[in-house]
């Protein structure tokens, strides 16, 4: 990953600029809108290490003087689903080692009913940081 | 809401990208090539999926082919002049 921030480096004109967007380490969290209000069932579990080890490279070409950090923002990531049969396939065809717990399953069933048909929405938080090449 | 929308308008309020040399590393599908390429003087578009960079190309509107190269290829060897862009986005692939 530090080698592909480098790479990019060489191709910037001088005081070019990097856009980093990647997913934050945090676990991003299911809510179901049942009975008028958005409730949190549970979170997408997997492995978060990868959004780290961005965050690290990151401020490891920082701290090397490759680049200078100018700026971030963290945005928030909705993800609709309209059932939960579609979340479960949704989390394997899109996500990579993403997996919901029984324990959500079982809220989103006793929320919506047996057949668990209505909006859920993932929230993932999403980090934006701007580089300017040094 | 639009995901696509919601980190386009992230984008935009951190820096506009009008009118600059784009390159973006990740293209994957094209989920954000097209919004890019409205914005951009020029962009290059690159992932190492060979089936990604097909459907991306597929999915560009007509309009904005002219703007658009798209190349199949890594991160970690980029094959560009030095100094070719302005900007360089990582969309989800660092």
């Amino acid at each position: 990953m530090f080698h592909a921030l480098t790479s990019a480096r060489r191709a910037l004109a001088d005081h070019g600029l990097i856009f980093n967007i990647h997913p934050a380490p945090d676990r991003p969290v299911i809510y179901c809108d049942a009975h008028g209000h958005r409730q949190a069932v549970g979170l997408v579990r997997g492995s978060r290490v990868r959004y780290r080890n961005a965050d690290a490279v990151e401020r490891r070409a920082v701290r090397r003087g490759l680049f200078t950090l100018r700026s971030t923002a963290v945005i928030p990531y909705m993800h609709y689903v309209p059932s939960l049969r579609n979340l479960r396939a949704y989390l394997e065809a899109e996500w990579y080692g993403a997996w919901m717990d029984g324990g959500t399953e079982r809220r989103v069933r006793q929320l919506l009913g047996s057949k668990a048909v209505g909006p859920l929405v993932i929230k993932e938080w999403v980090r934006v940081s701007l580089l300017r090449k040094r | 809401m639009d995901p696509e929308g919601v980190e386009l308008a992230a984008l935009d309020r951190l820096l506009p990208l009008t009118g600059k040399r784009l390159l973006e590393i990740g293209c994957g599908d094209g989920r954000l090539t097209g919004a890019l390429a409205k914005r951009a003087a020029s962009l290059v578009a690159m992932d190492p999926d060979r089936r990604g960079v097909a459907q991306a190309r597929r999915s560009l509107p007509a309009r904005l082919r002219g703007r658009v190269r798209f190349d199949v290829g890594r991160a970690e060897s980029l094959p560009y002049p030095d100094g070719a862009f302005d900007a360089a986005i990582f969309s989800w692939s660092l």
